[in-house]
C-alpha cells in the first residue's frame, strides 16, 4: 500500500469517528440549530438495533416445529452476571415510536414485532452504559398458574427447546441432550416450594438451593429447584407452591 | 422481516486494490458501497461503480431462500473484473474486459457466529468467451469484541474451471505479440487461497464505519501466468454507511 492511500484511509477513519451522531452524544446541541430528529435523539446510554433483534427473534415465531410448552422472550442480560438489573428500564425508540418494554423479575420482556418500528431503524435502549448489558434471546418453559406440571410435559418441554436450537444452527447443540429443568424461584421461596407427587405415593420435596438466575451460583440471588430426568422416570407430577419465575431447560 | 420492509447501508469509501489481480501496483479509488435486502428475499451488495478488481465490494444480485435459519441458498448474478486491464488496454479492448456471470450461492449457519459459504458462478458474456465457471468457499467468523464493534474473519479459496483460469491468466496466441508475454496455456484448479478480516464499528444505530482487509495468494496455474508481478494480494477498504 502506498503512503498517499494509506493517508486517505486515516483521513477517512478521522472524520468518520468524528460524525454527527457521535459528535451529537457529547455535545448533545440544543435549540438553535436544530439537527435531524435521530442525531437530537443520539442516546448516552446502552442502544441496540431492532432490526438486528428482530431478525434473531422473528425466527421462533416463524418456527414451525413443536413449541407448545415453550415461549421465546428477550432477555436483558448484564455483562457482570452477578449484577442486579433491578431499576433497568427498556424502551423501544424511533421517528414515531415511543414504547416502554416492562422487563419482569428476570430481566425477561416480550419482544414487540412493529413493522413501523423496524422501517423507521428503530432501537432499543437500557438506562444503563453501554457495555455493560446485551439483549439476547431467551427460550424458557411456559409456567402453569395452578402450579402443577406433569413430568411427561416437562421432558417434552425440554426437548422442545433442543430441537428449536438445532433448528437454528447446524452445528449448535448436536451432541447435548435434555437432562433436566431449573425451576427458579425468589430467593425468599421456602426450601419445600416444589416437589414430586408420584402415581399413589406422597409428594416428595426437591431441594431447593440458592443459585443466580440463569445458571452459576457466584450471586445466590434466587432459589433454584433443580429436576434431573435420570431421577425421575415414568409418570407424576411436579407441584409447585408459589409459581415460578422461570424454568429453563438444562442441556448437558 | 416485516412484509414489504427493507435494511439497507449506503455509503461512501475509499478503497485501495491492485490494479489487477497479480499486479505489484496499487490504486486508490473512492467508492460507493452498499447493501440492501428486502423482505422479498432479493438482495444487492457491492460497489455501485465497481473498479476493475475490487474483491471486497464485488456487485452481486440475487435472490435469498432460507427455508431455515441453518440454510440460505438462491440465485445470483455478479458482475466482476475479466481480466488484466493493462492486456485489455494493449489489445484497445478495454470495454468489454468485464464479465458478468449467473449462478447460485448457498451458505450453512454452522453456529449464530459461524458460516459456510459458497457460491458458483458460471459467465454469461465475456470478452474471451463465455461459459467459465469460477467457484468460491469460505468460512466466517463473527466476533462482538466490544458494545457497537464487531469483527469479522473470513478464509477460503477459489476455484476456476481450465475456461475461467485460461480466460483471466492465459496468454493466446494472438494476445502474445500484441502483449510481450509467451503464449500461455492455463489450467483449470484452485485459483487463489484468500482471508479477509472486517471490523464493523456502529457509531450509532443509524452510522456504521466498516473497515475490510483482503489478502489473495494465488495458486496453481493462475501462479504461473507470465501476466502476474506477484502472487500475493492486498486489498482494503473504510467505508462509512448510513442504515435506511
Amino acid at each position: 500500500m502506498r503512503p498517499s492511500a494509506l493517508c486517505l484511509l486515516v483521513a477517512l477513519l478521522l472524520l468518520a469517528t468524528r460524525s454527527p451522531a457521535s459528535d451529537a452524544a457529547v455535545v448533545a446541541p440544543r435549540g438553535a440549530s436544530a439537527p435531524p430528529a435521530d442525531v437530537a435523539d443520539a442516546y448516552e446510554g446502552a442502544w441496540f438495533s431492532y432490526r438486528d433483534l428482530y431478525r434473531r427473534m422473528i425466527r421462533f415465531e416463524k418456527y414451525g416445529g413443536p413449541k407448545q410448552f415453550i415461549q421465546s422472550q428477550l432477555q436483558l442480560a448484564p455483562a457482570d452476571k452477578t449484577a442486579a438489573i433491578g431499576g433497568a428500564q427498556l424502551s423501544l425508540r424511533s421517528h414515531s415510536v415511543r414504547l416502554d418494554l416492562p422487563l419482569d423479575a428476570l430481566g425477561r420482556a416480550s419482544f414487540p414485532f412493529l413493522k413501523q418500528a423496524y422501517d423507521e431503524n428503530a432501537e432499543l435502549r437500557v438506562n444503563r452504559p453501554a457495555g455493560t448489558v446485551a439483549l439476547e434471546q431467551q427460550l424458557s418453559i411456559l409456567t402453569r398458574a395452578d402450579g402443577v406440571y406433569a413430568l411427561g410435559d416437562l421432558r417434552a418441554a425440554c426437548e422442545e427447546v433442543l430441537q428449536y436450537q438445532r433448528y437454528a444452527s447446524l452445528l449448535a447443540h448436536r451432541l447435548t441432550r435434555c437432562v433436566g429443568l431449573a425451576f427458579i424461584f425468589p430467593k425468599e421461596a421456602p426450601a419445600t416450594v416444589a416437589g414430586v407427587r408420584r402415581r399413589d405415593q406422597e409428594r416428595s420435596s426437591l431441594s431447593a438451593m440458592d443459585g443466580d438466575a440463569w445458571g452459576g451460583n457466584s450471586a445466590k440471588t434466587h432459589k433454584l429447584v433443580v429436576l434431573r430426568f435420570s431421577q425421575w422416570p415414568g409418570e407424576g407430577q411436579v407441584l409447585c407452591e408459589m409459581a415460578p419465575l422461570a424454568i429453563t431447560p438444562i442441556l448437558e | 422481516m416485516p412484509e414489504g420492509s427493507h435494511d439497507r447501508f449506503w455509503g461512501i469509501g475509499v478503497s485501495v486494490t491492485p490494479t489487477f489481480e497479480g499486479s505489484r501496483e496499487s490504486v486508490t479509488r473512492p467508492v460507493v458501497d452498499g447493501s440492501a435486502q428486502w423482505s422479498n428475499g432479493i438482495f444487492l451488495n457491492g460497489a455501485l461503480l465497481p473498479s476493475r478488481y475490487d474483491p471486497l465490494h464485488p456487485l452481486q444480485l440475487g435472490y435469498r431462500i432460507s427455508p431455515s435459519p441453518a440454510i440460505d441458498f438462491g440465485p445470483m448474478v455478479a458482475i466482476r473484473e475479466g481480466w488484466p486491464v493493462f492486456v485489455a488496454r494493449q489489445l484497445n479492448t478495454k470495454d468489454n474486459a468485464w464479465a458478468g456471470s449467473a449462478g447460485g450461492f448457498i451458505e450453512f449457519n454452522l453456529t449464530d457466529d459461524m458460516k459456510l459459504t459458497g457460491n458458483l458462478l458460471a459467465d454469461l458474456w465475456s470478452s474471451k468467451g463465455a461459459g467459465s465457471l469460477i467457484g468460491n468457499l469460505d468460512l466466517r467468523q463473527t466476533a462482538n469484541v466490544a458494545a457497537h464493534h464487531s469483527v469479522a474473519f473470513w478464509g477460503g479459496l477459489r476455484w476456476g474451471d481450465s475456461l475461467a483460469v485460461r480466460n483471466q491468466f492465459g496468454v493466446t496466441a494472438e494476445q502474445a505479440p500484441v502483449t510481450g508475454f509467451p503464449v500461455y496455456g492455463a489450467k483449470g484448479g484452485i485459483e487463489d487461497l484468500h482471508l479477509g478480516a472486517d471490523w464493523r464499528w456502529d457509531l450509532s444505530n443509524a452510522w456504521r464505519l466498516s473497515t475490510a482487509l483482503y489478502l489473495t495468494r494465488l495458486t496453481g496455474s493462475a501462479a504461473g501466468s507470465p501476466e502476474v508481478q506477484t502472487r500475493n494480494n492486498a486489498s482494503a477498504s473504510v467505508t462509512l454507511l448510513r442504515r435506511f
